[in-house]
C-alpha cells in the first residue's frame, strides 16, 4: 500500500497580514502530482486542514478543489481535524463524502470505526483520531481523564477495541509527542500545563501518521513520524525542508519511508546585513518575490527602512533593527535599585544632580528626616 | 490580591444567585469569560469593582441601575467577594440602595446602601471589620488593596473601551497614578522637610544674631571689646572702693563707741534726777491725805446714826399713803350720792307716763274687734281680681277664634279658584292622547318607508352590478360568436379550398355541383382544424350561457327593484310627505308631554277637592269654638258684677286706712310696741334706784375706815421724830445737814483707806530708791551727748555712702559678667547653626530642584520608576510587535519647568521615525496599552512599599487585533500567568474560545443569564 503522509496545511493562513493562498494552491497541487505519478493509493493529512475554525471562503473553496483533484484521481483520502479546525465544519457531509472515498473525521465519536482499504496483501485498518481537549474526551468518552497523556490513552484504547483482527494498522493523529521539536508556529495545546504526550501511548500500530509539529521529524522509529507543514508558516522555519512523507506499507507491516520535497512559489527566508548591501544585492536577486525578513546591522537610524526595501523586495514582511536594540539605558538605575529603599535612592538622587558622592555628615541627615516622616506615620 | 469566589445576586443581567467560584479555575489560571453580547461578561468586572469600591468600572453607582430587571421584587441585590490578600482571606458584601416592597400595605420603601468587610478566620468564623459604614468600609478597602477606585480600574481591569486611558493619559495624571501606586510622596514629604529645616535654621541664626546685638546695646556698648573694656574697668573701680569702704567702718565704730559710753553716764543722772521728782510729788500730797483722814473719822460715825434716821422715814412715807386713801374715799362718797339723785329723778318721770300706757291698751283691744271684718274684704277683693282676669281670658280667645276662622274663610276661597283653573286647562288638553296615537302611527310609518328607500338604493346599485355583468359577457359572447364565424369561415374556406384544391374543371362540385368553377376557394394561411373550430363552438356556448345567466339575474333583480319601487310608492301616496321626519318627530314628543300633563292635572284636581271638604270641615269647627267662646265671655263679666257689688258695701265697714292688705297686722304690731317700750323704762328707772342707794351706803362705810388709820399712823410718826432728833444732839454732828455731808457710802471708804495706805508706802520706796541713785553717780561726769550723736550720723552716712558704690560696682560687674557669658555661647551657637544651614541649605535646594539642573527629588524617583515601567512595557511590546514596535518616553525630562517629563512616543522600525503613542491602530494600541500595564505591574510587585498586583483582567479588545498579534498577545498573557499570575480574558472572538479552555460561560435566558465555570484540564 502507497501511503502519502501530509499534515498542516493550514488554509487561509496569512504570514505578517499576507495571505498564503496562492502559495498553499502551488503546493497542493504539486502534492496532487506527486501522488498521481507516485501511483499513491490513499492519502493522509493529519490534521489543521484549515488555520481556523471558521475558515475564509476561498480556502474552503480551495479545499473542495484538492478534494476534488484526489477524487477525480481515484486516490483515497484520509483526513482529521487539528487543533485549529472547528470539526464540525470540516466534517461537513462527511458520510457521504465517504461513500467517495473521501473520509473526513472531524467531531470525536465515542464508536470510532476504521476506515479498511484492501491491497495486494490484503486489508489495512487507517484509523482516523481527530484532535480533542481533555474536556471534551471526558464528556464523549464517559472516562475521568485529566491532561492530554491520559485522554490519548483512552482514545486508543478506545480504538484499540475496534481493530480488526489480523490487519494491519495505520493510525492518523494530531497531537504533540514529548521530546519534539516546535517552532515558532504552532498554537498550543494547552494553555499553562503540560500539552505533550508521550510516543508509548502508539505502541503496536504499523505507521503512525501524525500532524501538529510543523518540522518533519521522526524519533528514533521511523513509523511513527510527522510529516510537516507543506509551507514555512514563521521565519523559525526558514531551515526546514518542507516535504511529504511517502509510505510504503508491505504485507508484513513494515514500512519503507520517503521524504519528498516540496518548491513553494515564494520562500520564505531572511536576509542580514547594511541597508545599503541588501539593497544593492536585492537589485540582482532572482528570488526577489520571496517573503523577506531584514535584520539590519545599521548602527545609525534610518529613515522608512521598510518602504526602502519593500522597493525592492516588494514581499518583505518584517525588519529588525539588530544593532539598535539596546537592552538597558543607562538613564538610570535598574530594577534592583528601585528594590533597594529610599536612602540609596537619595544617593543616586544626589549624585546625578550635583556629581559628587553624598557625604556621611549629610547622609546622618537625611536619613534622621526619613525616620521622622516614617514615626510620624506621614507619608 | 487573588479573587476566591464572587456571588452577585439579582446584578446585571443576573435574575438570582450567580457563583463563580475562582478556585475551581486553578490556583493562577488564564482563563476566558465569554458568552454572546448582553450575557453580563463585564458584569463579572463591574461586581469586582463594586464589591470592593461600591463604583462600576463605568462609574455607575446608582442602585437601581445595577439592580436586575428579571429579579423577583423582593429579592435583595447583592454582591458578595472574597479575596486572598497577605495571606488572609477577606469578604466583603455590599448591598445598594433598593425599593423594596413593603411588608404591609402597598407600595416600596427604600432602603439605604449597606456593606460589610469581614475578614475570614481559619477556623471558619469570621471577624467584622467595618461595621455597616459605607464610607469606613470604602477607606478600608483602598488601605488592604492599595489602590483606590480610580487606580484599580486603570491598573488590574483593562476595561473595555479604557484601555487606552493610562496609555494616553497626560503627564500629570500619570505622575498621579504613579505617586499613589510605588509611595513617593514620602519624597515630597522629605523635600518639604528639608525645606523647612533649612528655613528654620536660617531663621534661627537671624535670632540668635539679633540676640547678641541686644545683649550688647543694653550694656551700651557696640560690640565685645567694648564690653571686655569696660568690664575691666568696672573692676579696678570695684577694688579702689572696697578699700574706702573699710576705713569708713572702723571711723564709724569709733564714733558709736564714744556715744555709747556718754549715754550711759547720762543715763544714770538722770535716773536721780526723775527720783528726786518723784519723792517730792509725794510730799506735796501729804496735807491733802490728812485731810481725808478726818473726813473717814467723820463718815465712820454718820454711818452709825443711820438707822434710825431710816425708820422715821419709813413711818412718814406710811402716813401720806393713808391720806391719800382717806381722800380717795371722800370722792368715792361723793359721786354715790350723786347718782343716787339721778335715779330718783328718773323713777319720777317713768311714773308721769303711765295714762298713756293705757290708751295703747284700748287701742289694741278695739283692732282686734275689726279683725274678722277686714279678713273678709279682703277675700273679696281677691276675688274680683279672679273674675276680672276670666273675663279678660274669655275675650282674647274669642277674638284669636274669630281671626282664625276668617283665614280660614279665605284660604278656602283660594283653593275654590285654583281648583278652577286646572278644571279649566283640563279642558283644553282632553284630546291630547288621541292626537299623540295619530302622530305615532304616521311616524312608524314614515320610518318604515325610509328603510324601504335605503333597500331599494342597495338594490340599485347591485342592479348596476349585475347589468355591467351583463354587458361584460355580452362582449365576451359577441367577441366569441365573432371569433367563431371567422374561425368556420377559415375552415369552411379551407374546407371549401381543399375542395377546391381537388376540383377539376369540368367536374362537378360536390358542395354545388356546379362544372364551371371561376373562382375557387384559395387555401388561407392558417387553416383551422376542426377541433379548433369545435373548440370555439363550445367556447361560444359557454359564453351563451353566462350571458344569459346573468341577463336573468339582472332580470331578477330588476323586478325585485321594480316591486319594492312599487311598494315604496303606493306607501307614500298614503302619508303626508309634506312634514319632515325631525319634525314629525318633535311634534310627536310635544304631544307625548301634554298628554302627560293632562294626566297631573286631572289628579292635582282630585286632590284639591279632598282639601276643599277638609277645609270647609274645618271652617265650620271654628265657628261653633267661636260660638262657645263669646257664652263664656258673658258668664264670666256677669260674675264680675256681683263681686264689685259686694265689694263695695264692705268697704262702708272698713275703714280706709286698714283696707290695705296687712294693715291691721301692721297697726297691731306698731301698737304693741310701743307698749313694750314703755313698760320697759319703768322697769329699768326702778332698778337703777336700788343700786344707786346700795352705792352710796357703801361709800358712806369705807370713809369712816380710812379716817382711823390716818390717825393710827400719824401717831407713830411723830414718836419716831422725837426719837431722830434726841440721837442727833448727842452726836458731834451740829444739825442733820452737817450729818448728812459726812455720810458716805461704805464702798468710798474703803477705797480712801487703801489710797491713804498706798500714798504711805510709795512714799517710802521712794525715798530709798533715791538714796540708790545717788550713790550710783558718785564719781562720775555728765557729758553732752548731741555733739557726739552728730559725728556718729556723719561716719555713718559716709560709711553707707561708700558701701553702697561697691555694691553697684558689684551688681555691674557681675551683670557685665553674665552678659559676657550669654554672648559667648550665643556666638558659638551661631557659628554651629551657620554651618547646619550651609549643609541644609545645600540639601534642601537639591532636594526641591531650586538650583543646577532644577530636577527636584521627586520628580526624579518617578522617572527612574517610568523608566523602569517603560523598560519592562517595552520589551513586552517589542516580543508582542515582533521586534517593529518600541515605547520609548518622550526626551525633555531635565526640564524641571515643562511638566512633559512622562510622555510616551513610540519607535516604529518599519519607519525608523518615533510618532506619539495616540498614532496607534486600535489593536497596536491594545497591545501597547497591555504592555505598559503589565510593565507597570511588574515594576510595582518588585518595588518595596508596592501594592501587589497579581491579578489581571482585560476587557474585550482582542477583536482588533489580527490572527497573528491574537497569537503574539495570547502567548505574552501565558507567560505572565506561568509567573504567578491571575489572567482574567472577556472576549467574544471565537479563537480565544477554541484556545483558551479553562472558561466561564455565560448563557442567556428569557429571565437573566446563568453562568457556568468549565474548569481546567
Amino acid at each position: 500500500m502507497k501511503i502519502l503522509h501530509t499534515s498542516d496545511w493550514h488554509l487561509g493562513r496569512q504570514l505578517y497580514n499576507v495571505s498564503l493562498l496562492e502559495d498553499q494552491r502551488h503546493v497542493l497541487m504539486q502534492i496532487v502530482e506527486i501522488a498521481r505519478t507516485r501511483g499513491v493509493d490513499v492519502v493522509l493529512v493529519a490534521g489543521d486542514i484549515y488555520d481556523r475554525s471558521v475558515p475564509a471562503a476561498d480556502a474552503v473553496a480551495l479545499l473542495d478543489d484538492i478534494i476534488h483533484a484526489f477524487a477525480e484521481l481515484g486516490i483515497a483520502l484520509v483526513m482529521i481535524a487539528g487543533n485549529h479546525d472547528g470539526p464540525e465544519r470540516l466534517a461537513f457531509a462527511g458520510r457521504l463524502l465517504a461513500r467517495l472515498g473521501v473520509h473526513i473525521t472531524g467531531p470525536l465519536l465515542p464508536t470510532p470505526e476504521p476506515v479498511v482499504l484492501q491491497d495486494a496483501h490484503g486489508p489495512v485498518a487507517f484509523h482516523a483520531l481527530p484532535y480533542a481537549d481533555p474536556p471534551t474526551v471526558r464528556a464523549v468518552l464517559g472516562v475521568d481523564v485529566q491532561g492530554h497523556e491520559q485522554a490519548m490513552q483512552a482514545l486508543v484504547a478506545n480504538l484499540r477495541e475496534r481493530q480488526p483482527p489480523r490487519c494491519r494498522s495505520v493510525v492518523v493523529a494530531h497531537c504533540f509527542l514529548d521530546g519534539y521539536a516546535a517552532s515558532e508556529s504552532e498554537r498550543p495545546l494547552a494553555v499553562g500545563g503540560v500539552q505533550t504526550v508521550s510516543a508509548a501511548c502508539f505502541e503496536g500500530f504499523d505507521y503512525v501518521a501524525l500532524g501538529h509539529l510543523h518540522g518533519p521529524q521522526a524519533r528514533g522509529a521511523a513509523h511513527l513520524r510527522y510529516s510537516g507543514s507543506i509551507l514555512k508558516y514563521s521565519f523559525s522555519e526558514e531551515k526546514q525542508r518542507k516535504s511529504i512523507t511517502l509510505v510504503d506499507l508491505d504485507g508484513d507491516g513494515r514500512c519503507t519511508v520517503e521524504q519528498v520535497d516540496l518548491t513553494p512559489l515564494r520562500d520564505v527566508r531572511t536576509v542580514e546585513g547594511l541597508l545599503a548591501d541588501i539593497l544593492a544585492a536585492g537589485k540582482q536577486d532572482s528570488q526577489r518575490e520571496d517573503y523577506i525578513q531584514a535584520r539590519l546591522l545599521d548602527e545609525r537610524a534610518i529613515l522608512d527602512p521598510m518602504g526602502k526595501l519593500r522597493a525592492v523586495y516588494p514581499n518583505a514582511l518584517h525588519i529588525e533593527m539588530v544593532a539598535l536594540n539596546r537592552t538597558g539605558d543607562g538613564h538610570g538605575p535598574s530594577r534592583d535599585a528601585l528594590a533597594r529603599g529610599e536612602m540609596p535612592l537619595f544617593r543616586d538622587f544626589w549624585r546625578a544632580v550635583t556629581d559628587e558622592e553624598l557625604d556621611d555628615d549629610d547622609a546622618r541627615i537625611v536619613a534622621g528626616m526619613l525616620e521622622r516622616i516614617h514615626a510620624g506615620g506621614e507619608s | 490580591m487573588r479573587p476566591q469566589r464572587l456571588t452577585m445576586t439579582a446584578f446585571g443581567p443576573f435574575a438570582a444567585t450567580e457563583e463563580l467560584d475562582f478556585r475551581l479555575l486553578g490556583s493562577h489560571p488564564l482563563f476566558l469569560i465569554n458568552g454572546p453580547t448582553g450575557s453580563g461578561k463585564t458584569t463579572i468586572l463591574d461586581a469586582i469593582c463594586y464589591a470592593l469600591y461600591g463604583e462600576t468600572t463605568g462609574h455607575e453607582r446608582d442602585g437601581g441601575q445595577m439592580r436586575s430587571h428579571h429579579a423577583a421584587p423582593d429579592v435583595r441585590t447583592e454582591v458578595c467577594f472574597e479575596f486572598a490578600l497577605n495571606a488572609q482571606q477577606y469578604r466583603i458584601r455590599r448591598w445598594p440602595e433598593w425599593a423594596r416592597p413593603k411588608a404591609r400595605g402597598e407600595g416600596f420603601t427604600t432602603q439605604g446602601a449597606e456593606v460589610l468587610l469581614e475578614r475570614l478566620l481559619p477556623d471558619g468564623g469570621t471577624e467584622v471589620l467595618v461595621p455597616r459604614k459605607i464610607t469606613q468600609a470604602n477607606t478600608a478597602v483602598v488601605e488592604l488593596v492599595g489602590l483606590s477606585a480610580e487606580q484599580f480600574r486603570q491598573v488590574m481591569v483593562l476595561p473595555q473601551g479604557k484601555f487606552r486611558e493610562l496609555l494616553l493619559a497626560p503627564s500629570d495624571a500619570r505622575e498621579k497614578i504613579f505617586e499613589q501606586l510605588f509611595g513617593t510622596s514620602v519624597y515630597t514629604r522629605l523635600q518639604s522637610l528639608l525645606s523647612e529645616e533649612a528655613l528654620r535654621l536660617q531663621r534661627l541664626v537671624v535670632e540668635l544674631r539679633q540676640r547678641v546685638r541686644g545683649l550688647l546695646s543694653g550694656v551700651a556698648v557696640a560690640d565685645t571689646m567694648e564690653l571686655a573694656a569696660l568690664c575691666a574697668s568696672v573692676e579696678a573701680s570695684l577694688a579702689a572702693a572696697q578699700a574706702e569702704g573699710v576705713l569708713a567702718d572702723e571711723r564709724l565704730q569709733a564714733a558709736r563707741l564714744a556715744l555709747e559710753v556718754a549715754k550711759r553716764d547720762d543715763a544714770l543722772f538722770r535716773d536721780l534726777e526723775s527720783a528726786e521728782r518723784v519723792l517730792s510729788g509725794l510730799e506735796e500730797q501729804r496735807q491733802a491725805r490728812e485731810a481725808d483722814r478726818v473726813l473717814l473719822d467723820l463718815a465712820r460715825m454718820a454711818a452709825k446714826l443711820q438707822p434710825q434716821r431710816q425708820r422715821l422715814e419709813e413711818y412718814r412715807a406710811e402716813q401720806t399713803v393713808s391720806q391719800e386713801n382717806l381722800a380717795q374715799a371722800q370722792t368715792l362718797l361723793a359721786g354715790a350720792s350723786a347718782a343716787l339723785k339721778d335715779a330718783e329723778a328718773a323713777r319720777q318721770t317713768g311714773a308721769q307716763r303711765q295714762p298713756e300706757l293705757e290708751a295703747l291698751q284700748a287701742r289694741r283691744l278695739r283692732l282686734e274687734d275689726q279683725r274678722r271684718t277686714v279678713t273678709q274684704f279682703h277675700q273679696v277683693v281677691t276675688a274680683r281680681a279672679q273674675c276680672e282676669a276670666r273675663a279678660a281670658e274669655c275675650a282674647a280667645q274669642v277674638t284669636t277664634l274669630a281671626a282664625a276662622r276668617d283665614a280660614a274663610g279665605v284660604a278656602l276661597g283660594t283653593l275654590r279658584e285654583s281648583l278652577d283653573a286646572l278644571g279649566r286647562r283640563m279642558e283644553t288638553l282632553h284630546d291630547a292622547p288621541v292626537k299623540l296615537e295619530t302622530l305615532r302611527t304616521a311616524l312608524e310609518a314614515r320610518r318604515e318607508l325610509d328603510r324601504d328607500l335605503a333597500d331599494l338604493a342597495a338594490r340599485q346599485r347591485e342592479l348596476e352590478q349585475t347589468g355591467t355583468r351583463v354587458a361584460v359577457a355580452a362582449e365576451a359572447l359577441r367577441t366569441a360568436i365573432v371569433q367563431r364565424e371567422m374561425l368556420e369561415d377559415a375552415w369552411q374556406g379551407g374546407q371549401a379550398a381543399i375542395l377546391a384544391a381537388e376540383l377539376r374543371s369540368g367536374e362537378a362540385c360536390p358542395v354545388c355541383g356546379a362544372t364551371h368553377h371561376p373562382g375557387p376557394a384559395k387555401p388561407t394561411a392558417t387553416l383551422p382544424s376542426e377541433d379548433e373550430v369545435k373548440r370555439q363552438r363550445a367556447v361560444e356556448e359557454n359564453c351563451r350561457l353566462r350571458h344569459d345567466e346573468a341577463r336573468m339575474a339582472h332580470q331578477r333583480l330588476h323586478d325585485v327593484t321594480e316591486r319594492l319601487q312599487a311598494a315604496i310608492a303606493h306607501r307614500m301616496t298614503r302619508l303626508d310627505m309634506t312634514i319632515e321626519l325631525p319634525e314629525l318627530q318633535s311634534r310627536f314628543d310635544a304631544m307625548r308631554i301634554a298628554c302627560d300633563e293632562l294626566q297631573a292635572c286631572r289628579e292635582k284636581h282630585a286632590d284639591g277637592r279632598d282639601d276643599e271638604n277638609r277645609q270647609m270641615e274645618a271652617l265650620a269647627a271654628l265657628g261653633v269654638q267661636w260660638q262657645a267662646a263669646e257664652n263664656s265671655f258673658r258668664e264670666a263679666s256677669r260674675e264680675l258684677d256681683r263681686t264689685r257689688d259686694r265689694l263695695a258695701d264692705l268697704a262702708i265697714a272698713v275703714p280706709e286706712e286698714l283696707r290695705a292688705a296687712g294693715a291691721l297686722e301692721a297697726a297691731l304690731s306698731a301698737v304693741a310696741e310701743r307698749i313694750r317700750e314703755i313698760e320697759s323704762d319703768q322697769r329699768v328707772a326702778e332698778q337703777r334706784l336700788l343700786d344707786a342707794r346700795g352705792a352710796h351706803s357703801q361709800a358712806e362705810g369705807t370713809l369712816t375706815a380710812r379716817g382711823e388709820t390716818v390717825a393710827v399712823v400719824s401717831a407713830r410718826v411723830r414718836e419716831a421724830e422725837a426719837a431722830w432728833q434726841a440721837a442727833l444732839t448727842a452726836s458731834p454732828f451740829t444739825g442733820e445737814s452737817a450729818w448728812r455731808a459726812a455720810l458716805r457710802e461704805d464702798a468710798e471708804i474703803v477705797a480712801r483707806e487703801k489710797a491713804l495706805r498706798d500714798w504711805e508706802d510709795a512714799v517710802s520706796s521712794a525715798r530709798g530708791v533715791r538714796n540708790d541713785r545717788l550713790a550710783q553717780v558718785q564719781d562720775r561726769s555728765r557729758v553732752p551727748l548731741l555733739p557726739l550723736e552728730t559725728a556718729l550720723e556723719g561716719a555713718a552716712a559716709a560709711a553707707k555712702k561708700v558701701h553702697e558704690t561697691v555694691g553697684e560696682l558689684l551688681e555691674r560687674r557681675s551683670a557685665l559678667g553674665a552678659v559676657a557669658g550669654q554672648v559667648n555661647q550665643l556666638q558659638d551657637e551661631l557659628a554651629r547653626v551657620e554651618t547646619a544651614y550651609g549643609r541644609l541649605g545645600r540639601l534642601s535646594d537639591q532636594a526641591n530642584g531650586r538650583v543646577g539642573l532644577k530636577l527636584n527629588l521627586q520628580r526624579f524617583v518617578l522617572s527612574v520608576l517610568l523608566d523602569e515601567v517603560l523598560r519592562q512595557a517595552d520589551a513586552r511590546l517589542h516580543r508582542m510587535s515582533r521586534g517593529r514596535y518600541r515605547l520609548l518616553r518622550r526626551e525633555g525630562v531635565l526640564d524641571g519647568r515643562r511638566k512633559a517629563g512622562l510622555d510616551l512616543d513610540v519607535e516604529d522600525a518599519y519607519t525608523g521615525t518615533t510618532r506619539a503613542v495616540a498614532t496607534l491602530s486600535g489593536g497596536e494600541s491594545f497591545i501597547a496599552a497591555l504592555s505598559l500595564a503589565l510593565g507597570l505591574s511588574d515594576v510595582v510587585q518588585a518595588h518595596a512599599g508596592g501594592v501587589h498586583l497579581n491579578t489581571l483582567f482585560i476587557d474585550e479588545g482582542f477583536g482588533s487585533l489580527d490572527a497573528d498579534s491574537l497569537d503574539l498577545a495570547i502567548s505574552t498573557l501565558v507567560d505572565l500567568q506561568a509567573s504567578g499570575r491571575m489572567v482574567g480574558i472577556i472576549s467574544h472572538v471565537p479563537e480565544l474560545r477554541q484556545q483558551i479552555t479553562t472558561q466561564v460561560t455565560l448563557v442567556p435566558s428569557g429571565n437573566g443569564s446563568r453562568l457556568r465555570v468549565i474548569p481546567r484540564g
